[in-house]
């Protein structure tokens, strides 16, 4: 059963194409009011997981609850969904497209019409709000299906990849958008290949590799979790020092201003060990960031060019 | 419920509203119009100018009938309306008696020509000396050679042939003392008239038949097929054309995320379904207006317009929704046309089928293929328009059939357009779209 505030809920869920396991065993709870982060790389169960949360495909075995309604469509109205390949009607004007997808999400009457208008003050599209969506440029575009899936006030909003193709100034709009929308209490599951993004807005960060949870948490708790076996070092003069002697040092590379050594060993005993060789000036134990996690759990990945 | 007319209004009023809709609506009427016109037009400005012709008449008994015809016809049947009124809408022939004498070498045809190419005459005739004689055909001299540079022009010819042989047949009764009239009358046929049946009122009064009207008996079975078929095809497109669009432009997984993937479908075959009355009430209200005008409203019982709609509908529905399916199976828009065309022939055959049907509506065979579910809503219609019309029996199997087929269509469609619309990758085979229909 989930949790009272959790937004969304998924318990031991399976889901296989033929043969292959696109999600296996998966839980997950995204409180409610967060911002949580989906990260994974190409393939690795993401869309499957999002279509699931959005009942466009059901698991095979497993439970989906969302908003406390369990393995049913009920909630999807409370769902605004940014997919992350644009899908817009060419020849439908900017106003029809957001109108059809708010009353498609059950709004009706003139709140369509008021909320699509500060919408597109807001998005600075006001201008282009009667012109077929084929005139439109590739950001504006990407605003408008940003528009399309916050429009109707969703209690969730699921977005996939939503600053892909954005300028820096849409950008900001976008995030700025994103982050109003959690302080209004809406539930978003921002899905993204970049982490700088994801370590600075999400409160959540969860990774799922080759169809397996292997991140859930806070960032801080991640990065708790993945303290690094790295540290960086710099003595007054260095010149004199051979730190492939210290015990327990597995590899170093010089950095220019520091050295960097590898180590099994506790910190604090290599600590002890670096301070025999000479005044030290830096010692840091260096924080991995969530790239570099996520590229030391999905390293074999690297090379995957397709998505799921 | 709400959604799914929500997807309808759209996809009815991005379609009605399309330039490719509105051209298609109008183009037909303007076709038949159009042709209509350049007929009326074409007949009014019809080439007037004299025609002059030579004749080397070598019976030398022929060129006086012939010109005094000549001047009957350019006196009295060239024209249309009343005396003071009249129009001309035929031209004159003037003729020419031409002699052989009148060329120096023996080779009059290339004197006369060349008369032709000079525009002087617009062609000419040589009477053969035999045409007069009883005897078999001996050659060319028993012949009429018409010689011109505008062979298109067949209404001249075909009226010196008309003057010249009835001079002809008139002398040999003559001659065989045989009155010509007696033999008109000996010869005349007998007329018949083909009548329908006569029924009792439901005062007991007998309404006497009334007389078959070919129009009504061929005519109209072949308008309202063609009526339907036109407006199936016309659908076929457009559903094709909104799937794919929605697949290929990945519109569909935002819809499939507000709407069950079935509900969209339906949504998407009422307005498919909805475009077709629409198109095909513009020809029925165009056919019924033309009835009014000519007073001939009693032609197409009102019962036929209720039974045209039940089968259009069924119809739609039910091709519709394969076309949804191979939309949403297809992930190109060329992979569409091999299932598509297995579709379309579907609804081609009742048509080959059509005038046989017509012909012998009750046969066997007729009875057959039309309780053939995806040849019912044309042939039965067809059947139905024809009087009597098929048993009360027939149309009732013939409906239940073919709602039954409906239902398997929409069934079947709906589940492989909601596994085919987000499917990616290459177009699946048959035997795979069996599998999506009955194991998934």
């Amino acid at each position: 059963m989930a949790m009272a505030n959790s937004a969304v809920s998924l318990e031991d869920v399976v889901k296989c194409y033929g043969q292959h396991i696109a999600v296996n065993n998966l839980s997950l709870k995204v409180p409610s009011g967060s911002i949580y982060g989906f990260i994974g790389p190409n393939g690795s169960g993401k869309t499957t997981t999002i279509r699931m949360i959005l009942h466009i495909i059901f698991p095979d075995s497993g439970s989906v609850e969302v908003f406390g309604h369990q393995d049913t469509r009920a909630a999807n109205d409370s769902i605004g969904y940014l997919p992350e390949e644009r899908g817009l009607y060419k020849k439908l004007t900017v106003r029809r497209q957001l109108a059809y997808c708010a009353r498609l999400k059950g709004m009706s009457g003139s709140t369509i019409n008021e909320s699509i208008d500060r919408w597109l003050e807001r998005m600075d599209l006001t201008g282009w709000k009667n012109k077929n969506i084929e005139t439109l440029s590739k950001g504006m575009m990407q605003k408008t299906q940003f528009i399309a899936a916050a429009l109707s006030g969703p209690e969730l909003l699921i977005l996939d990849e939503p600053f892909s193709g954005l300028d820096p100034v849409n950008l900001d709009i976008i995030k700025e958008s994103i982050l109003e929308l959690r302080e209004n209490g809406t539930t978003v599951i921002l899905s993204t290949h970049d982490m700088t993004i994801a370590e600075r807005m999400c409160d959540f960060i969860f990774m799922i590799y080759r169809g397996e949870k292997v991140l859930d948490g806070t960032l801080s708790s991640i990065k708790e979790s993945y303290q690094s076996n790295t540290i960086r070092l710099r003595y007054r003069d260095e010149n004199t020092l051979n730190l492939d002697n210290i015990p327990g040092v597995t590899a170093v590379n010089n950095r220019g201003s520091y050295n960097e050594i590898q180590t099994t060993d506790d910190p604090q005993l290599i600590l002890q060990a670096a301070s025999k060789l000479g005044e030290i000036e830096l010692f840091e134990i260096a924080r991995p960031s969530l790239h570099d996690i996520f590229v030391q759990i999905a390293t074999p990945e690297r090379e995957i060019g397709t998505d799921d | 419920m709400i959604k799914l007319l929500t997807v309808a209004w759209n996809d009815y009023r991005q379609t009605v509203v399309s330039k490719t809709f509105i051209i298609s609506i109008i183009l037909m009427p303007v076709l038949f119009g159009g042709m209509v016109f350049v007929n009326l037009f074409s007949n009014e400005n019809i080439d007037l100018k004299d025609k002059r012709l030579g004749i080397i008449d070598r019976t030398n008994i022929l060129y006086e009938e012939i010109e005094s015809k000549a001047e009957q016809r350019n006196q009295y049947e060239i024209y249309k309306g009343k005396l003071g009124d009249r129009k001309q809408v035929k031209p004159k022939i003037i003729v020419e008696q031409i002699f052989d004498h009148d060329y120096k070498t023996d080779d009059a045809v290339l004197g006369l020509s060349d008369r032709v190419r000079e525009n002087s005459l617009f062609g000419f005739l040589i009477i053969g000396q035999g045409v007069v004689d009883d005897n078999e055909a001996h050659g060319e001299s028993s012949k009429i050679i018409y010689h011109t540079g505008s062979p298109s022009v067949v209404e001249i010819p075909d009226w010196f042939k008309t003057v010249i042989s009835e001079k002809i047949e008139m002398m040999r009764f003559e001659e065989a003392g045989v009155d010509k009239r007696v033999i008109n009358k000996l010869m005349r046929p007998i007329d018949m008239d083909r009548m329908g049946l006569a029924m009792l009122s439901e005062e007991g009064k007998v309404i006497q038949p009334k007389k078959d009207d070919p129009l009504k008996t061929f005519g109209i079975p072949f308008t309202v097929m063609i009526l339907i078929f036109v407006t199936m095809n016309m659908s076929a497109p457009m559903m094709l054309n909104t799937v794919m669009e929605e697949k290929m432009q990945k519109i569909a997984e935002v819809l499939v995320a507000s709407i069950s993937p079935f509900n969209l479908m339906l949504g998407k075959l009422l307005a498919a379904t909805l475009v077709g009355i629409t198109f095909s009430i513009v020809y029925i209200s165009g056919l019924f207006a033309m009835l009014i005008f000519y007073s001939e409203s009693d032609l197409v019982p009102i019962s036929l317009y209720f039974w045209f709609y039940v089968f259009l509908v069924l119809g739609l529905l039910s091709f519709g929704s394969m076309w949804a399916g191979i939309g949403a199976a297809c992930s190109e828009m060329k992979d569409t046309q091999n299932f598509a065309g297995l579709t379309v022939m579907m609804i081609a055959v009742p048509v080959i089928l059509g005038p046989a049907v017509i012909q012998s509506p009750s046969s066997t065979f007729s009875v057959i293929v039309s309780l053939i579910p995806p040849f019912t809503p044309l042939l039965m219609l067809v059947r139905m328009a024809i009087p009597p019309g098929p048993a009360l029996w027939e149309v009732a199997l013939g409906l239940i059939l073919c709602i039954s087929f409906t239902l398997l269509c929409v069934w079947a469609g709906g589940k492989i357009f909601r596994i085919g619309i987000l499917a990616q990758g290459q177009t699946p085979s048959i035997k795979v779209l069996i599998r999506w229909i009955f194991f998934h």
